[in-house]
């Protein structure tokens, strides 16, 4: 039975999109048809699921239009990906780093946590940048921005152009858990250094996502973790040859089977991404137009205040009730939506919006899911009892006297 | 989920405001952006009187109401049970008629189908854990 069938209206597709069908069935295959270790055994199951995971690699360096002097190291998702950055960057004894503790690193104030406290526990001076402005990237060692935001759904590709060109000799990152697979870029014309992703975003496997970086600076990368996998061999008193990128950085078994489905995930948003051509044309597509009239709607709802709408991202908030309130009447009927700070509570307290509520769409998002979440918000304050007041004043005196 | 008694309490709590003399003590959930500020006034380790003021979701307010109303008047050992009870009936833990007991804080046994919004409910109720001996001798 299918979504619209059971009458649900999913719209937190930002914090995890829906699944593509082919994603689930690659996943699938591998655990039933291979299920076997890349890189551990000889026979052909095992030479299988390496090729699924090289050619998985392969998959989104072609996504992100990635040259040949970059790779793709695997890790959980995105927030894996910067913490394995920010920690890998540190210089120390061991012989991995570029960066002391004492850095200057710069993120926007648009950052999702993920963007700001791996930086932030690790470095002394983090610098949360609210204008982009010459002195706040002043010096800067490592610039980590933001792709899309998780938020208001904009795009900072500009953003990130033009502070490649202001800071040509600063580590350049970009969080691009909302961009990649949702917007066309191509990461060599950028000069990226480093992009963080996770697969679920877009359609693969929780539990996948990795690290889009340049060969060179991946060299200097500190692994997050240890092990198996990571290294050609151990001496006898535990000293290891590492080996080299991408596995020294990916110690222990791969979700090998997670991979197959961002595999399948990729080339689905490969076509996807293909026919939109280029990001400002997104409002042109048939979703694009059900989403801004969407906005239209739920701005003629009293009460009802739209933040921000972009691309596929509509944050708003109801006058008189609190998001968390907001959310739960809508999942009553059925629509499912975020509430609450989204991760990214330095943005919300500096724009002085607070908790907000967030409907997050898919590119196939149709009028079925507009109407649905149109329908439900306008139902909100009377549900809570604010557009009915001589109702509520009457339970009052009913129940004071018992 | 939103019934009327907590709607009502919501919209017109009976117990918002401060008193004076009274030790603030402040209850934050931060995942929430929820902040209350709970009056408790005791009189020989009964709460005499108790006020609520701050801001947060619509469950945190009303069970900061209904918990003031049910404290009041009551002694620590009291309130202990009462609190045991709310406590596992938000969690679905606590059987029909313990929450017969409980009168209106009944209306918030719906929480437990909906574990994210328990820290809403249970914010109010922290402040008994934060009671101090200086608290006590509020009279």
């Amino acid at each position: 039975m299918s979504e619209k069938q059971r009458g649900e209206v999913y719209l937190d597709n930002a914090a995890t999109a829906k699944k593509h069908p082919n994603a689930i069935n690659a996943e699938a295959h591998f655990y039933r048809e291979i299920n076997a270790n890349p890189l551990r055994g000889l026979y052909k199951k095992s030479v299988q699921a390496k090729t699924g995971v090289d050619e998985a690699r392969k998959a989104v360096l072609e996504l992100v239009k990635a040259d040949k002097s970059y790779t793709v190291i695997f890790s959980r998702g995105a927030t894996e990906a910067l913490n394995m950055v920010a920690n890998g960057l540190i210089k120390d004894t061991d012989g991995f780093g570029v960066i002391t503790r004492g850095a200057k690193i710069v993120v926007d104030i648009e950052s999702h946590h993920s963007n700001i406290l791996p930086w932030k526990q690790r470095y002394k001076e983090i610098i949360i940048a609210k204008n982009m402005d010459a002195r706040e990237l002043f010096a800067a060692d490592v610039v980590s921005l933001t792709g899309v935001s998780n938020v208001t759904g904009k795009c900072f590709l500009k953003r990130i152009e033009t502070v490649r060109r202001t800071c040509p000799k600063a580590i350049l990152g970009v969080d691009g858990a909302q961009m990649v697979g949702h917007v066309p870029f191509n990461i060599t014309r950028l000069g990226v250094d480093f992009m963080a992703f996770s697969g679920h975003k877009f359609g693969a496997p929780m539990g996948i996502g990795g690290l889009i970086i340049k060969k060179e600076l991946a060299e200097k990368l500190r692994p997050l973790n240890y092990g198996g996998g990571a290294v050609d061999a151990v001496s006898e008193d535990g000293e290891p040859i590492f080996a080299e990128i991408p596995e020294r950085l990916e110690a222990g078994t791969m979700p090998v089977g997670a991979i197959f489905g961002l595999k399948s995930a990729v080339k689905v948003a490969k076509e996807r991404i293909e026919d939109l051509g280029a990001i400002d044309r997104f409002d042109e597509t048939t979703t694009g137009r059900f989403i801004r009239e969407a906005v239209d709607d739920l701005r003629k709802i009293k009460g009802v205040k739209v933040l921000a709408a972009n691309n596929l991202i509509i944050t708003f908030q109801v006058k008189g009730v609190h998001p968390h309130d907001v959310a739960q009447v809508l999942a009553e009927d059925n629509v499912m939506v975020r509430a609450g700070w989204l991760c990214a509570e330095p943005f919300l307290r500096y724009k002085g919006w607070g908790p907000v509520i967030r409907a997050s769409f898919m590119e196939d998002s149709d009028s079925f899911y507009i109407k649905a979440l149109v329908d439900a918000v306008s139902k909100v304050r009377a549900k809570m009892g604010l557009e009915d007041n001589k109702k509520r004043k009457n339970v009052r005196r009913n129940s004071n006297r018992s | 989920m939103y019934d009327e008694i907590l709607i009502d309490h919501n919209l017109h709590p009976r117990n918002r405001g401060v008193i004076n003399g009274v030790r603030p003590i402040k209850l934050v959930n931060s995942g929430c952006g929820d902040e209350l500020f709970v009056y408790l006034k005791f009189k020989d380790s009964k709460v005499i009187n108790g006020k609520f003021k701050g801001n947060g979701c619509a469950i945190s307010k009303a069970s900061a109401d209904l918990f003031i109303s049910s404290v009041k008047g009551k002694d620590l050992r009291m309130i202990g049970e009462i609190k045991e009870i709310f406590e596992k009936m938000i969690v679905g833990e606590a059987t029909k008629k313990q929450v017969e007991r409980i009168g209106e804080l009944a209306a918030l046994e719906s929480i437990s189908r909906m574990p994210a919004r328990a820290k809403c409910a249970k914010l109010a109720w922290e402040s008994l854990d934060k009671i101090t001996v200086e608290d006590l001798k509020s009279v």
